[in-house]
């Protein structure tokens, strides 16, 4: 099994997780199981890719971008999925796969990236947990963003706002605890790459500053339940915060020697 | 206020690094203060205060401002001290202010572990989980950093045993174990043959060839042109127009090809190669609008291949690269630099080796945090929502 493969395997999982999907949103209760067992197959789908391509390989397929983005794939989709049977968020559920869904596209559309090199440092296992509980907390996280923004229309229009807020609030727990293990993963790696878990490294200094902020809000909510205005400023900031930790921190003046900074 | 007082008087020097024993003196002083006052004093209102929620927004408050500042002046700055270097603004991590609201927050965290943990509840265990190892982690990490040892160890291929490295000012520290270089490897990524636009000097998207010994005879199309590799040379030096085989140091990989315009069926040859500092680079131009160039060829991995020895254990061969350090009593060695100028003709290697007594505690804290955040990943916020 190769990459020529894919695109079959690949419309197949996303045809069963839709249909799976699709079914669970019906709301009637003989549905749902043929639902679950659609997603289960979905994500078996992408799980047999996987092995088969490392078996035609020989070794863990690890290693290029593409390969990189198909584990994506299948996490977003069996995270969202377990996350679904333990919480019945049917939005997860179809967020995860949307997200899957892109992740498999991008393969598709840009098979060119397979041979992308990889820079000795990013040679690593812990590059795929590091970067995928990162990649599931930041969309979390846009989600409990699009929560706030909401929340503080609606405050905005005279409501309270509070509707909303406990969707906010579990958002950020779950994505809170992933940015958590994606923080000290990354010091983990770090020791073995750099020789030190924590260098103040400005993308360093700026994960750490977007984990302060989201730990703020979580400590405000739990003191103030019913200052919702202002927590959802503070979950709107939070998330200005981690798009600079993201995407900014090349423009900084301050982060121009950053480890972080890849490609020229 | 009283940190910035401080750091005024004592001319923006900010905090010197803490070592060994004083740090474990004032760690321990830390841990006595908590217990001391959330056990002696549990009732006054300072000390319920500190292990509130309100104690722990602000105290988190302040040591993000920090960061926040941190994040936006560039650190460490040399020379011309002015009012950043006075407030401590350009050093903040080792700055009073900073030194200061860390213990404001290991004070108000410890307070609150201490008071969630008399009586032990099974329920509070996560809320534990969480705060202690937050606490072990920054406690251990910023009283450990003046223990941390960062040296680097320089040494020449084939050269002789060596103990001695460098810190980063240049004094010398002797380890407790020898070091010899055999060998330094570097692995590259095949460099590709690229299309460029020679009006805006860019590569054109798409197609791409990589080289390697075996691709002679590829073909690969770039837009009205069919490119045929004819020949390809890993290592090669520019003599007389022509690039010949010569493996030693300075090479830069050259192919030779044709190229045939689909539409004019015109063909066009030669040599290209991205050259090296020893070795002159070569583009084909086609036509006026393009030219076919290679890319540097990028590293894939670096090693060194080294005999350590140590009095009274067996020598050791090994290799040590990127992503994978070497252990040896209490430190790591790792493959750090090489002559960048000469690339995989490099005759030196830069090691380092770091010793970190206060890993396993910033270790464990890190543990502890870790099991924290995946029970908080199973049970969310406990909110109920539709």
């Amino acid at each position: 099994m190769d990459w020529m493969n894919f695109p079959a395997f690949a419309v197949a999982a996303m045809i069963c997780g839709l249909v799976g999907l699709i079914l669970i949103y019906s709301g009637k209760k003989s549905l749902i199981w043929p639902g679950i067992a659609l997603n289960v197959a979905g994500i078996v789908i992408l799980l047999v890719f996987i092995t088969t391509l490392w078996v035609h390989l020989d070794r863990p397929p690890l290693k290029t971008l593409g390969e990189t983005r198909l584990w994506y794939s299948f996490f977003l989709f069996a995270i969202g999925f377990l996350v679904f049977m333990r919480w019945k968020y049917q939005w997860f559920l179809a967020f995860s796969l949307i997200m899957s869904g892109i992740f498999l596209l991008v393969n598709y559309l840009h098979p060119e990236t397979y041979s992308k090199t990889l820079m000795p440092a990013l040679q690593s296992p812990w590059f795929i947990p590091h970067v995928i509980v990162y990649i599931l907390s930041y969309a979390l996280l846009a989600g409990s963003c699009l929560v706030s923004v909401k929340g503080l229309y609606l405050v905005f229009t005279g409501k309270s706002g509070t509707e909303v807020i406990g969707l906010a609030d579990n958002l950020v727990y779950i994505g809170f605890s992933l940015l958590t293990l994606g923080l000290l993963f990354g010091a983990l790696w770090a020791k073995t790459a750099w020789g030190h878990y924590w260098t103040w490294d400005p993308k360093e200094t700026w994960a750490f500053l977007t984990w302060l902020s989201y730990l703020i809000y979580i400590h405000f909510r739990l003191f103030q339940a019913y200052k919702t205005k202002t927590a959802l400023w503070i979950l709107s900031l939070a998330f200005i915060i981690l798009l600079i930790c993201w995407f900014g921190i090349n423009y900084l003046p301050s982060a121009q020697n950053s480890v972080h900074v890849y490609g020229s | 206020m009283l940190s910035l007082i401080i750091e005024v008087l004592s001319r923006g020097q900010g905090i010197a690094k803490l070592a060994f024993p004083l740090n474990i003196f004032i760690g321990l002083a830390l841990i006595a203060i908590i217990i001391i006052i959330g056990t002696q004093f549990r009732r006054q209102a300072v000390v319920r205060w500190l292990s509130s929620i309100p104690a722990a927004v602000s105290s988190i408050s302040l040591f993000a401002f920090l960061v926040l500042l941190q994040g936006f002046i560039p650190q460490n700055h040399p020379a011309k001290p002015g009012l950043l270097t006075l407030l401590g603004l350009d050093h903040i991590k080792n700055s009073w202010i900073f030194a200061l609201s860390g213990i404001y927050l290991l004070i108000s965290l410890g307070s609150v572990i201490l008071r969630k943990s008399i009586p032990f509840r099974k329920k509070n265990l996560p809320f534990l989980l969480n705060h202690l190892g937050l606490w072990i982690a920054i406690a251990a990490g910023s009283l450990g950093s003046g223990d941390l040892m960062k040296l680097n160890i320089y040494l020449q291929e084939g050269g002789s045993f060596t103990s001695f490295a460098y810190a980063g000012d240049n004094t010398a520290h002797t380890l407790p174990f020898s070091i010899r270089l055999t060998d330094f490897n570097i692995d590259n990524f095949p460099p590709d043959l690229v299309l460029v636009d020679a009006v805006t000097n860019t590569i054109t998207d798409g197609n791409m060839l990589p080289l390697t010994e075996a691709s002679s005879g590829k073909m690969q199309v770039f837009r009205d042109w069919q490119v045929t590799i004819n020949e390809f040379i890993n290592n090669a030096f520019y003599i007389e127009d022509n690039y010949i085989r010569k493996d030693s140091s300075g090479a830069a990989p050259a192919v030779r090809i044709s190229a045939l315009n689909k539409k004019s069926g015109q063909v066009t040859a030669g040599w290209v190669s991205c050259g090296s500092t020893r070795v002159q680079n070569s583009i084909l131009q086609l036509g006026a609008d393009y030219f076919i160039a290679m890319t540097f060829p990028e590293v894939q991995k670096y090693s060194s291949e080294v005999i350590i020895r140590r009095a009274g254990v067996e020598t050791d061969t090994t290799e040590i690269e990127v992503n994978r350090p070497y252990r040896i009593s209490g430190w790591r060695l790792y493959q750090m630099s090489y002559d960048e100028e000469k690339g995989k003709w490099s005759e030196y290697s830069i090691l380092e080796a770091v010793n970190d007594p206060w890993l396993p505690a910033v270790y464990l804290g890190i543990f502890l945090m870790i099991c924290g955040a995946v029970y908080l990943f199973w049970t969310g916020s406990g909110t109920k929502i539709k």
